[in-house]
């Protein structure tokens, strides 16, 4: 078996939106990405809203299907797989979303939205089912009794733990976990990374962490990936990419985030201007450039491949330093 | 002082229960600061924004306590006299500012009309100074995007909008609810350098609510940390983060993950913060707290000065 659980390669996602009348916009949100999730791991995707980010995890479950590219689960294409045989595959991958809220059915009891994979699984055995669902919900540390409640009268916190049994109970081995502790208070989401990260020793996961918020992406993964704009710029073990980053994106945004040590402050820091660009599928050049204070004329002609420039540290970038 | 607020007490009364959204708050905010009020959800630090500028929506009301600014009790006032001093003297930065402007109109004639209606100016006065604060929160092309419509701006332009209107009567104290939460990080530090130079630059008064250590860290004078509809800690930023002393307030700083080192474990908080209609006897902490005592389940410690500075609510400190 290789050591590759998931392996998107050149992927391609775009969206097409209505502009004025009769005119189109292609937007593209994932634009050539390729990475790849290793056994055991937990691979960080990072970037701001809209960088394409979501839909990359979406993509590497087949909850969307990309427009040009391969996606590689365990070694098998699964790009053009319809339906019915993507389910064979489903059981091995789940997905935790950012909103507990939003994400559970608010007419289903904790035991139906638990079991509900199960059940598109083709599941039929009632007491084997039951016995799946008490297993995940005890994994994830919520007491039988919640089984016959409704989300709403649960905490925050719980839902979550519920969205996290629900993503277990069909035993997956690749999970992805997108923002799941971005709408739960520090108090209670310190305790989710720690389930999160114990789950994933428990059951040897491997987890595609999506997060806007670096001090969560510090914590829990084992390698980074930065995502600018529908691109990857840089992707490095957590180390290097913390100690070392080494595109100016990366930097700028490690820089912008605020954080409680006594004596740093907002007025010493630098401040990059600007707002991340549209990418339509005309687009020439680094989609960073135009914010860049490294930028020169070749930034703006020509589109940066990510490249391997350390061992292990690749990134996209015509300007970098080290 | 430019505000001076003295056991302030908001209660929501519902049909079958009282809650107990802000309670026994004492708060005093210099001039020239940014104020930062830290706390989870259900702290009740939007209520004390709101109730600042008496904006309680029924069934809330200000149940006591006085909430002086400068030398005149807002609580008092007649809704008139509060008229003088809410949008004028104080102003907000909302939380969500595409929720704040109304869709249909453009950002600029909605600049204009709070110019125009709220302060009296005529529209060449009004015109010169929306272009005079726009300039002062560094929005980009300025001419161009007051003809757009707020979904046609990122929400950082937005925010700087919601600045410009925010600073438009040029007010004393201004109050920012959680200005950041919508943005990404980039554009987040961005506005609170802009927040900061308020203060720095044209000697402004804030007060930020926000639920992120780091947030105030970075940007805050002084800050009070708010739990259960109380304040359990203030102090100057620096000794606040150097040396928390409230349980509480230590807990909430170890919880948080960091992007600037590695940590093994972190440590969760036990529990969830108690329902506001349900508040425990005695310390109302005291059921999440590793060092509570006997009396500490009894009775409820009063905030209690260290210093001239440094204020505490917990029996460890009495």
């Amino acid at each position: 078996m290789s050591e590759v659980i998931l392996r998107l390669e050149n992927v391609r996602k775009i969206f097409t939106i209505k502009r004025e009348f009769l005119r189109k916009l292609n937007l593209v949100a994932v634009d050539n990405v390729t990475l790849e999730v290793r056994y055991g791991e937990t691979l960080a995707l990072v970037g701001e809203s809209g960088c394409g980010k979501s839909t990359t995890g979406l993509l590497s479950i087949r909850l969307l299907k990309p427009d040009s590219g391969r996606i590689i689960f365990k070694g098998i294409d699964i790009t053009d797989l319809g339906e019915g045989d993507l389910r064979k595959y489903r059981r091995h991958m789940g997905i935790v979303f950012q909103n507990p809220y939003s994400s559970l059915n608010p007419r289903m009891t904790v035991f139906d939205i638990v079991a509900e994979p199960l059940k598109i699984q083709k599941l039929k055995d009632r007491s084997e089912i039951r016995k799946r669902v008490l297993e995940a919900l005890q994994s994830v540390g919520l007491p039988r009794e919640i089984l016959d409640r409704y989300p709403h009268e649960l905490s925050g916190g719980q839902r979550q733990r519920v969205a996290i049994a629900r993503a277990l109970v069909t035993h997956p081995i690749y999970v992805v976990l997108d923002e799941p502790t971005a709408s739960l208070d520090v108090s209670i989401q310190a305790s989710i990374l720690n389930l999160l990260k114990d789950l994933k020793k428990t059951y040897g996961l491997s987890y595609l962490y999506i997060s806007h918020d670096l001090g969560t992406v510090r914590y829990i993964a084992d390698r980074v990936s930065v995502m600018y704009a529908g691109r990857i710029v840089e992707i490095a073990d957590k180390h290097s990419l913390f100690n070392r980053p080494l595109h100016p994106y990366t930097k700028a945004l490690l820089n912008s985030v605020p954080i409680a040590e006594p004596g740093r402050r907002i007025k010493n820091k630098h401040i990059l201007e600007g707002e991340p660009p549209l990418v339509t599928d005309d687009y020439v050049g680094c989609r960073f450039a135009e914010r860049c204070p490294y930028a020169d004329s070749r930034c703006f002609k020509e589109t940066p491949p990510l490249e391997e420039v350390q061992k292990n540290h690749y990134v996209a970038c015509w300007r970098y330093t080290t | 002082m430019i505000l001076k607020i003295c056991d302030l007490r908001v209660y929501y009364f519902l049909r079958d229960k009282v809650v107990r959204a802000i309670d026994k708050i004492d708060l005093e905010v210099p001039e020239g600061v940014v104020f930062g009020i830290v706390g989870e959800s259900g702290s009740g630090k939007s209520t004390l924004a709101h109730a600042i500028i008496r904006l309680i929506p029924p069934p809330g009301r200000i149940v006591s306590g006085s909430i002086f600014f400068r030398d005149l009790d807002l609580v008092k006032l007649s809704e008139k006299e509060l008229n003088k001093i809410r949008g004028n003297r104080i102003t907000m930065i909302p939380q969500d500012p595409i929720s704040s402007f109304n869709p249909t109109v453009r950002i600029g004639d909605q600049l204009l009309d709070v110019a125009i209606h709220k302060l009296g100016l005529s529209r060449r006065e009004a015109a010169k100074i929306i272009i005079e604060k726009l300039k002062l929160v560094r929005m980009p092309s300025p001419e161009i995007n007051m003809r757009k419509y707020p979904h046609e701006l990122s929400g950082g332009m937005l925010q700087r909008a919601a600045i410009a209107m925010a600073l438009l009567p040029d007010p004393d104290l201004i109050i920012a609810d959680e200005p950041t939460t919508a943005l990404d990080v980039t554009i987040q530090a961005a506005i609170l350098k802009l927040i900061r130079d308020l203060v720095d630059d044209l000697k402004k008064t804030v007060i930020l609510i926000t639920h992120n250590m780091g947030i105030v860290a970075e940007t805050c004078d002084k800050i009070a940390v708010m739990y259960a509809g109380q304040i359990v800690e203030l102090g100057d930023v620096y000794d606040m983060l150097s040396e928390p002393l409230h349980p509480y307030t230590r807990a909430l700083i170890m919880a948080v993950p960091r992007a600037d080192r590695e940590i093994e474990r972190l440590e969760p908080l036990v529990g969830e913060p108690p329902s506001l209609s349900d508040i425990p006897r005695g310390c109302r902490f005291h059921p999440r707290c590793r060092l509570a005592k006997p009396i500490c389940k009894r009775e409820e410690p009063p905030l209690r000065y260290l210093d001239s500075k440094r204020a505490v609510r917990c029996w460890l400190y009495v």
